[in-house]
């Protein structure tokens, strides 16, 4: 079944990749390079998306921009998966035992900080950078992989083909990696997708107070920040960065919701 | 003229046909019964009466209820018709009940659709027609929620919803399928006297022949959407009926050939004392929660090659014990020995090889990301050397024919299966191992009876050649008496009797025994 959402969703997400994966290879214009004749012009033929205050080419700085929110993104999701899933894990398969108390306290403990303050303070102390960004993000993320994750295997472990398994001397470990995570994987593919576009808000917020990657490698968040003051002179250096965050949100939000609906009904397929 | 008289019935979804010039009729005052196995377009039927197809489905036919034609309704007219004219009550009581709403208001919400009637003069209404159920406030208060009440009364609550505007007709799908053979017993008695005080007429669908014969004056067999013979039960069933008929009377009471099987003399299992119980109640800081026993010091055989049985209802602690004998639920008192190993404290690699199970739900026991291959040989992981790849599928390729299962079926999922078909896929799978005992949880149970038989017909074969001894654990008496040489009966945690099954089917001892005896309902010849 064609879902609605998949098409843009699709669309909106391949621009922004497409535009990261580019930028590499190739940008407009060089990025590094101040032109301040050039400055705050107009979009044109020769600057597709027009120059900010110092004359960088605006397309050129969302292109490497798309580049940082992308990988921080992704890192963090990572992180947030590869520490989260299997702290869920694990508490599952202790089902009521300590370790999934500790673990769920845990998470609690995490959840109960305000997550942007979080970050801020880290990157605060640490110092400004993308990756402390990606670890600051990164820590957020793991709670909520953990609690669903651990929600979705502890009813998987009631499940008869489970019991088998035991029957068939499987120890916990090995089910957990062979029998509950393949069944848990739609759900957690649809989870990341939704954690990712979080992750690029979070990264553009971050950089938007000065906190993610530092000049010259440039960032949408950061960019929204210097144009606050020109945005009446010049809107379209605060509105292209705006757009681009929102259309990466918007496309991962509609393909995180056609991949559910996409990837639910073939489970139940089964019956 | 009929009460309700059904012409050239067809149905269609999405263009493929699902019912085939079906004609019922049904006197006022009486039951028709309509049997079928799954997918004979028996609840489609029903369905299909109260306007309930689903979307994309196309009626054509007629269908009149006292000469009214339901056929030409509006969606608005058929919403009178519902619950008003005709009730109806389904399989799964709890899915029929609203898990939020009290009991009493779910029983006058019908009332006040069709009546007109108030809040609180329904809520009354609706406790006298709880109370004509069997539900009187002083036993149930009208206050409860369906998850406060057993399987039973939650059906007779789904009776109270379906009479509540006193219909003329009542459909009855699969009522006590889901339910314990004297649960099932009291329905059955309430729906009879419901009949005979309010002259209802009944629509009793189900697959079970035993049943259907007791409740109804007329039967209409149901093949594959179509009505292959009806008439009295003399008249379907015996002499002149369709082969089909006969075939599924035939598996009802068939009887597996069983060899003389020479049984062993030192039990291969041994339970003494066991008692196994769980937490209930919210989770506590600092004191232990309180515990509900489930398996109360019981003490069991099973001597190799035998077939024991074990039977009881709901909640009387026989999965709990499976799960106990399987290593799977942790034990508190009593010792447990297999073979002179002593298991209580769980199984070791070498017993576990021995003792295998398999399950009831046919859906639920694989897991649907593995393919057949896969899953038959996931107890090798118990042999101290697993063989190597090419052997290992070979040995699933044999074990499969054996059950009679094509050795296609090794790449392919378990969703292409058929419910009969995994039930001997999961007994492959149970048997790769050359295990000595098989412990059977309720194993036939969600299947057809003709599917039962074939699948009854296997186990007894396997038994016969590899010397296995069965646990054979199920609340349908009808089976349990075809399989097993010997019987435990179950109850609150104890075995109240055993003995040899005929025996014991002959002559119950113990009260409990004899009401679940009494509660069985009996196919009469035809």
């Amino acid at each position: 079944m064609r879902q609605r959402s998949l098409l843009p969703g699709l669309v909106l997400v391949a621009l922004v990749l497409g535009a990261a994966l580019v930028s590499f290879a190739w940008t407009p214009f060089d990025v590094t390079r101040l032109v301040i004749a050039d400055r705050l012009q107009a979009p044109s033929a020769t600057h597709w998306l027009g120059t900010d205050q110092f004359g960088r080419d605006i397309l050129s700085m969302l292109m490497v921009g798309a580049r940082t929110s992308l990988a921080v993104a992704l890192v963090a999701v990572g992180i947030g998966v590869g520490l989260g899933v299997p702290l869920g894990l694990t508490a599952a398969a202790g089902r009521g035992g300590v370790l999934d108390e500790l673990i769920m306290r845990g998470n609690d403990l995490v959840f109960a900080f305000p997550a942007l303050v979080i970050a801020i303070l880290i990157t605060a102390v640490f110092g400004p950078s993308a990756t402390n960004a990606i670890i600051a993000i990164g820590i957020f993320n793991v709670p909520v992989f953990a609690r669903l994750t651990r929600g979705a295997a502890l009813s998987l472990w009631t499940r008869e083909f489970i019991l088998a398994a035991r029957v068939a001397g499987k120890g916990a470990v090995r089910i957990s990696v062979e029998h509950v995570l393949p069944n848990l994987a739609n759900l957690l593919i649809v989870q990341a997708t939704i954690q990712f576009s979080l992750g690029i808000l979070a990264e553009a917020g971050l950089s938007y107070v000065g906190l993610g990657a530092q000049p010259p490698i440039p960032s949408w968040g950061r960019m929204l920040a210097e144009s606050q003051t020109l945005v009446t002179l010049a809107p379209h250096v605060a509105l292209f960065p705006g757009l681009a965050i929102v259309a990466s949100v918007l496309g991962l939000n509609l393909l995180g919701d056609a991949l559910r609906d996409w990837l639910d009904p073939r489970l139940r397929h089964g019956r | 003229m009929p009460l309700l008289a059904v012409d050239a019935l067809d149905v269609a979804i999405g263009g493929t046909p699902i019912l085939r010039d079906v004609a019922l009729r049904i006197e006022r005052g009486r039951t028709l019964g309509i049997i079928g196995e799954s997918g004979s377009g028996k609840s489609m039927t029903a369905l299909a009466l109260m306007g309930l197809l689903p979307r994309g489905a196309t009626r054509s036919g007629h269908l009149r209820l006292d000469g009214r034609d339901l056929g030409t309704l509006d969606e608005a007219a058929m919403q009178r018709v519902r619950g008003a004219d005709i009730g109806m009550i389904f399989q799964e009581p709890m899915s029929a009940l609203n898990p939020l709403h009290r009991i009493d208001d779910q029983v006058a919400e019908s009332l006040m659709l069709h009546r007109g009637l108030a809040r609180e003069p329904a809520r009354r209404a609706a406790r006298k027609a709880l109370e004509r159920v069997g539900l009187p406030a002083s036993i149930v208060s009208g206050e409860r929620y369906p998850h406060q009440l057993s399987g039973g009364q939650r059906q007779r609550v789904v009776i109270a919803i379906a009479i509540a505007c006193s219909p003329r007709l009542l459909i009855a799908d699969e009522p006590t399928t889901a339910l314990d053979v004297t649960t099932q017993a009291g329905v059955l008695e309430l729906l009879r006297e419901l009949q005979r005080d309010e002259g209802l007429s009944l629509l009793f669908i189900s697959h079970d022949l035993a049943v259907v014969a007791d409740m109804a004056d007329e039967l209409v067999v149901m093949k594959e959407g179509q009505v292959v013979q009806g008439g009295s039960f003399g008249t379907v069933f015996g002499p002149g009926s369709h082969p089909y008929a006969r075939r599924l009377y035939e598996v009802s009471t068939r009887v597996p050939l069983r060899r003389q099987r020479d049984i062993g003399e030192q039990p291969l299992l041994q339970a003494r004392g066991l008692s196994c119980s769980y937490p209930i109640g919210a989770r506590r800081l600092f004191e232990r929660r309180e515990r509900a026993v489930a398996v109360n010091a019981l003490s069991l055989d099973i001597r190799p090659g035998e077939s024991v049985g074990l039977v009881g209802e709901s909640g009387c602690g026989k999965s709990t014990l499976a799960r106990a004998l399987l290593g799977l639920q942790p034990i508190d008192t009593g010792s447990l020995h297999f073979d002179g190993t002593d298991i209580c404290a769980g199984h070791t690699r070498a017993t576990r090889r021995r003792v295998q199970v398999v399950f009831q739900d046919p859906y639920g026991s694989f897991d649907p990301r593995h393919r057949v291959a896969r899953l038959v040989a996931e107890p090798l992981h118990l042999l101290d050397e697993r063989p190597p790849r090419a052997q290992v599928r070979e040995r699933v390729e044999r074990m499969l024919q054996r059950v009679g299962i094509d050795s296609d079926a090794l790449d392919r999922y378990p969703h292409e299966f058929s419910g009969g078909q995994r039930q001997r896929i999961a007994i492959a799978r149970a048997l790769i191992v050359e295990p000595s005992l098989v412990v059977l949880d309720e194993a036939v149970s969600a299947l057809d009876v003709s599917v039962r038989a074939q699948v009854l017909d296997l186990l007894a074969e396997l038994a016969d050649e590899q010397r296995l001894a069965y646990l054979f654990i199920s609340h349908d008496l009808s089976v349990v008496k075809r399989v097993t040489d010997r019987l435990h009966v179950m109850q609150a945690g104890r075995i109240v009797e055993s003995g040899d099954t005929e025996a014991v089917f002959a002559q119950a001892s113990h009260p409990y025994t004899r009401q679940l005896l009494a509660a069985v309902p009996r196919l009469p010849a035809p």
